[in-house]
């Protein structure tokens, strides 16, 4: 015990322990700052610094040094302008929808979900200006804005969402800042004066709750149009050009539901982290688990069914001017890209959403051939195999492209296999399943604002002649991972300045959970349980 | 006799001189050599003849010093001629062709033939002018008045050495465009009075340079006059769409007006809530009021 | 409780009024950027003004031989960076015939332009004259006209552009775009540089086989480089003259005469034939 709070002053220590158990498991991470809190910060601010550098030579030399050129004029950069936004779209779902609905469980959640829409927001609303090639003309949107154009609104809805959710993050902050400033008392000063400031007097009297209440109904009730239109906007900006792949009516609501998808299965990913990192298993159980996943589940369905009207009516007319671009996404250059996105990052997710719904598939654990761990090396050795065979023929004679095919095919279906075979494991641990489900549906989304942006470039109205190609280069990588870096650091330094999961709200967790869990199915009432304690 | 004989001659003479029948059936003979210098070795190269009579033009080849043959592609076009290319080379060192041109202008001729020095054979001009005075002048007189908001009207009077009016005659208007071009715009024919009226479009604002041309003929040399007139008003004023023009279209700027200000007036009162918040007196402790839903 | 109240409604009515006192800069700030005339339009550098004229060009495709006089024309002329070609001349294949034609394509000057719409500072903008022009002291590089436009016409600079001394010497004008600078847009202008000297653009002049016309909608007239001037109306009517994709709205200023097939085109009797005479 002692050597977790090795950082700590024993005063600070003694302030720790006059919390009660409640406040101490979540206020954990507050007070301790130790090594691995300095080496992920570390880590994560070199991985950032490099990004930095990154748009410093970019700054030097011109965007010539990205892969952009006069064709695919938009890249990474756009790309991950769209994914941040998307993510962002978390908080105004759970905090918003599920405060308005009056869902109970989602007290730990919501604090986790505004600080995704926080940071996301940052680095959202950053990469454009990075995209920009005379960014010391910033001013000029302020000065000379034109009103007419999609960009305007893209700035004036992204600020307004900026503030709103800034706002709607530090509106339920204000009671745990004020138990902060009254328990936390040997914090360092900066930090004391944060929790002073950010409670603005708070004493905890009905009035203050009061008023809390109606400003974060309040919050709650506009949050939510203003993400609906922050989203719709930025889809404006592709829709509103005359490009065959972006002219279609249906970019708003399209992108509005990928940005749920996204962002709840962001938000899954962080509570599985947060449950592990701070042991707040007691606070974000199976339950929250298995509610959030319906939501998920129910948002990547909507996308998918997005995604088909998107693409099926296009490609049953196969109009001359979409005729090349989907070609390139079904059987061309982007095809891996687009099926990857379309079947492992919406299909295969909702099958593992459903899986623990199944009944135990226990009998694939009866065939002897069904274990993952021979399966996966056999597929992973019948690949290298593959590679290997076309590395060497060019240097050998006769023709091994039957073999090389063998092996490749063989290759995915014994991975193929293997993942089958872990089926029943996911099933017995639904929070797994979950867990890779909303990882897959996280990395499709950024994968799938790639086949948004490249393709339809790659592809104009009047075809290249030379052409066109579009290779990232070591810039736009970098500054990619930068900006990932910086927002998982964002992110990560807001969980250890503020308790991540609300100390207030979920006061009567433990009681909600026995209450939820003893209530008979439909309650008369008569019969309304009462807490126990 | 040999008086009679050196009478009827020298009428013959005189008569071939000066009987218009006669003036109008002379032809122009021009030989150019075809080089990769150029025509006649220069590259900017311009030779005159008149309108209305024939023309001979004569292609020679002048690159035998090479040792490969360089053939050349001569093709003659503007002012209104339709004439097909000729070709000249080693085995074909000569070639002709012959037209009358009709309207005034500049003829150019290019070789179409991808040749050394195609680019030097892409300057040759040849200038069409009026038929040379070779009869007694007329006078011609063109006036240019606004007719209405979109049209001006140019009248032309013409008149022959006497004084007395010339009809039935056709006079080519042209107009001079502002990228230095000469638009025909019609053939008017006069009327027995010598005057001939023809109707040019026009728009406000616009200044409008054009000539009146008589092409001679009949024991009259040619005659030409030009004008010019600028149309009153201001230039017509093209609107641009709302989305295209400079300034904000304001539905557009009302309703953003009105979404965000009702966004940002709301922000307003939450802050506001939040300060009331900070003011609020209350028992000093921590509360135990829930949270609400 | 009921004098609580009354102070809540109260302070409802300030806040209202509180937010009123915020937003009304906002909104006066608002009105008068929505009132003030032609605030980025306002004095672009070296633009002189469209005078009378109402710019437009109509290419013959069946003229034009693919010989790219008129990009290296242009490209000289402007001083263009290299991998610009401000007029393209593209090859292009039928759907569904074997056959191919020249396809030289400018700016289209669009008036209803989809790069001037998007444009978030207004540094495209659409002149009187109808050619459009883009302010570089403006113009932010965020590549939004090249997404919009349709026809592929808009360039970038990406990097520094060569530059000679000759065009670092010249003071900066949305009429000519030199000296060129990293960061910013740039395309065909319909050289209004030149056309406001009575000259026609560099790609007219230089097409050999006077392919190229261009002229004033006003005057009806249009002329090429081979100094044929033709009547606009006629030769559009006549000529059964199109537009580019004109069926995405952006009512294009650039005209084309229907091509002919390579094969075809040395048979008839104004196109080239092979005639030899005995002298």
């Amino acid at each position: 015990m002692t050597s977790l709070f090795a950082n700590l002053s024993k005063k600070s220590v003694a302030d720790f322990n006059s919390l009660n158990s409640h406040e101490k498991a979540l206020l954990r991470p507050v007070f301790e700052w130790g090594r691995g809190f300095y080496l992920t910060v570390g880590g994560l601010a070199a991985i950032l610094a490099l990004g930095a550098f990154a748009y410093f030579v970019q700054l030097r030399n011109g965007l010539a040094v990205t892969g952009m050129r006069d064709t695919v004029s938009w890249g990474l950069y756009i790309v991950n302008f769209v994914f941040f936004i998307g993510i962002s779209h978390v908080g105004a779902l759970l905090s918003s929808i599920l405060r308005l609905t009056g869902a109970k469980w989602r007290h730990p959640i919501t604090r986790m979900a505004e600080a995704i829409t926080f940071a996301a927001l940052l680095f959202g609303a950053l990469m454009p200006i990075i995209d920009l090639g005379r960014p010391e003309r910033m001013l000029n949107l302020i000065r000379y804005g034109r009103i007419q154009s999609p960009i305007l609104w893209d700035i004036l809805s992204v600020t307004t969402y900026l503030t709103g959710s800034t706002i709607f993050l530090l509106l339920p902050l204000i009671p745990d800042m004020a138990l902060l400033r009254d328990k936390f008392i040997h914090a360092p000063g900066w930090r004391r004066w944060i929790y002073r400031t950010l409670s603005f007097g708070w004493k905890g009297t009905p009035e203050q709750h009061a008023r809390l209440d109606r400003a974060m109904n309040a919050m709650a009730v506009l949050i939510l149009p203003i993400a609906v239109m922050v989203h719709t906007v930025v889809s404006w900006i592709f829709a509103m050009t005359l490009r065959p792949g972006w002219n279609s009516t249906i970019f708003g609501p399209y992108f509005v539901a990928g940005a749920l998808a996204s962002g709840a299965a962001s938000v899954v990913l962080a509570m599985v982290v947060f449950r592990r990192m701070y042991h707040l298993e007691d606070f974000l159980t199976l339950r929250h688990f298995k509610n959030m996943a319906a939501l998920v589940l129910t948002l990547d369905l909507v996308y998918l069914y997005f995604n088909l009207a998107e693409y099926v009516t296009v490609a049953y007319k196969m109009e001359l001017g979409d005729k090349a671009m989907l070609l390139d996404l079904f059987n061309g250059r982007f095809a891996g890209l687009f099926w990857f996105t379309q079947v492992f990052g919406l299909m295969i997710p909702a099958f593992l959403f459903i899986l623990p719904m199944f009944k135990p598939i226990t009998w694939l654990k009866r065939i002897r051939l069904m274990r993952p761990i021979p399966l996966a090396v056999a597929g992973v050795a019948a690949l290298a195999a593959f590679f290997g065979l076309s590395l060497i023929q060019r240097f050998i004679g006769f023709d091994l492209a039957l073999p090389a095919l063998i092996f490749r095919i063989g290759g995915f279906a014994l991975i193929g296999l293997a993942a089958i075979s872990l089926l029943p494991t996911l099933q017995s641990r639904p929070i797994t399943s979950f867990v890779i489900a909303s990882a897959l549906i996280v990395v499709q989304a950024w994968l799938k604002r790639f086949i948004i942006v490249v393709p339809v470039l790659v592809n104009p109205l009047l075809t290249d002649p030379a052409g066109a190609i579009y290779r990232p280069t070591w810039v736009e990588w970098a500054i990619t991972a930068g900006a990932l870096a910086g927002f998982v650091l964002v992110y990560f330094l807001l969980s250890r300045m503020f308790p991540i999961i609300s100390v207030w709200e979920t006061a009567h967790a433990k009681e909600e959970e026995l209450a939820f869990a003893s209530a008979p199915l439909l309650p008369t009432p008569a019969t309304i349980p009462s807490p126990e304690v | 006799m040999l008086r009679k004989l050196t009478v009827a001659l020298i009428t013959a003479l005189l008569i071939s001189t000066f009987h218009p029948t006669f003036t109008h059936a002379h032809s122009q003979n021009v030989s150019i050599s075809v080089s990769r210098d150029g025509y006649d070795h220069m590259a900017n190269y311009a030779v005159e003849v008149e309108a209305g009579h024939e023309v001979t033009i004569t292609f020679n080849y002048a690159d035998e010093d090479l040792d490969a043959d360089n053939p050349h592609k001569l093709w003659i076009l503007g002012a209104g001629v339709n004439l097909p290319a000729v070709e000249v080379s080693r085995d074909n060192p000569t070639a002709t062709i012959t037209f009358t041109p009709t309207k005034t202008g500049t003829l150019t001729i290019l070789c179409v033939n991808p040749c050394i020095g195609m680019e030097k054979l892409v300057g040759g001009t040849i200038k069409v002018v009026g038929p040379k005075p070779s009869g007694a002048s007329a006078s011609l007189a063109l006036e240019l008045t606004q007719r209405d908001d979109e049209s001006v009207l140019a009248r032309v009077m013409l008149k022959d050495a006497r004084g007395s009016a010339l009809s039935d005659v056709p006079i080519v208007l042209t107009m001079h465009t502002s990228l230095g071009g000469e638009l025909e715009l019609g053939t008017p024919v006069t009327v027995e009075d010598g005057s001939a009226v023809f109707v040019i479009p026009a728009v406000s604002g616009q200044k409008l340079v054009v000539s009146a041309l008589f092409e001679g003929g009949n024991g009259l040399s040619f005659a030409q006059n030009s004008g010019e007139i600028t149309m009153p008003g201001a230039p017509v004023a093209h609107p641009l769409g709302a989305l295209s023009s400079p300034t904000a279209p304001p539905v557009l700027a009302l309703i953003l007006l009105v979404v965000l200000g009702g966004i940002w007036a709301t922000y307003g009162m939450v802050v506001f809530q939040v300060f009331r918040i900070r003011g609020d007196e209350g028992p000093v402790g921590k509360t135990t009021k829930q949270a609400e839903n | 409780m009921g004098d609580r109240k009354l102070n809540r409604r109260d302070f409802l009515k300030l806040a209202s009024l509180g937010a009123a006192v915020i937003v009304a800069p906002k909104a006066e700030a608002a009105i008068a950027s929505a009132a003030r005339p032609l605030l980025a339009a306002g004095p672009h550098p070296g633009d002189s003004g469209g005078g009378n004229h109402r710019w437009l060009m109509v290419i013959d495709l069946a003229r034009c031989d693919g010989c790219g006089a008129c990009t290296m024309a242009c490209s000289a002329m402007h001083m263009v960076p290299p991998g610009q070609a401000w007029i393209k001349v593209y090859d292009m294949q039928h759907e569904a015939l074997p056959d191919s034609y020249y396809f030289p394509r400018p700016c289209m000057q669009c008036d209803n332009p989809p790069c001037v719409n998007v444009c978030p500072v207004g540094a495209s903008y659409k002149r009187s004259d109808g050619i459009v022009l883009i302010d570089q002291d403006i113009c932010i590089g965020c590549r939004f006209c090249l997404a919009a436009c349709p026809y592929s016409a808009r360039y970038f600079n990406w990097a520094e552009p060569p530059h000679t001394e000759q065009e670092l010497s010249q003071s900066y004008s949305v009429e000519t775009n030199l000296p060129h600078r990293r960061g910013v847009v740039e395309k065909c202008l319909f050289c209004p540089a030149l056309t406001s000297q009575g000259e026609l653009p560099a790609c007219a002049s230089a097409c050999p086989m006077g392919a190229i016309f261009f002229g004033d909608e006003n005057e009806d007239a249009v002329t090429n480089g081979l100094g044929e001037t033709l009547q606009l109306s006629k030769l559009l009517h006549d000529g059964a003259a199109h537009r580019h994709m004109e069926e995405l709205g952006t009512e294009p200023r650039v005209w084309y005469l229907p091509p002919r097939t390579q094969s075809t085109m040395q048979t008839e009797s104004s196109a080239v034939t092979v005639s030899a005479t005995e002298g």
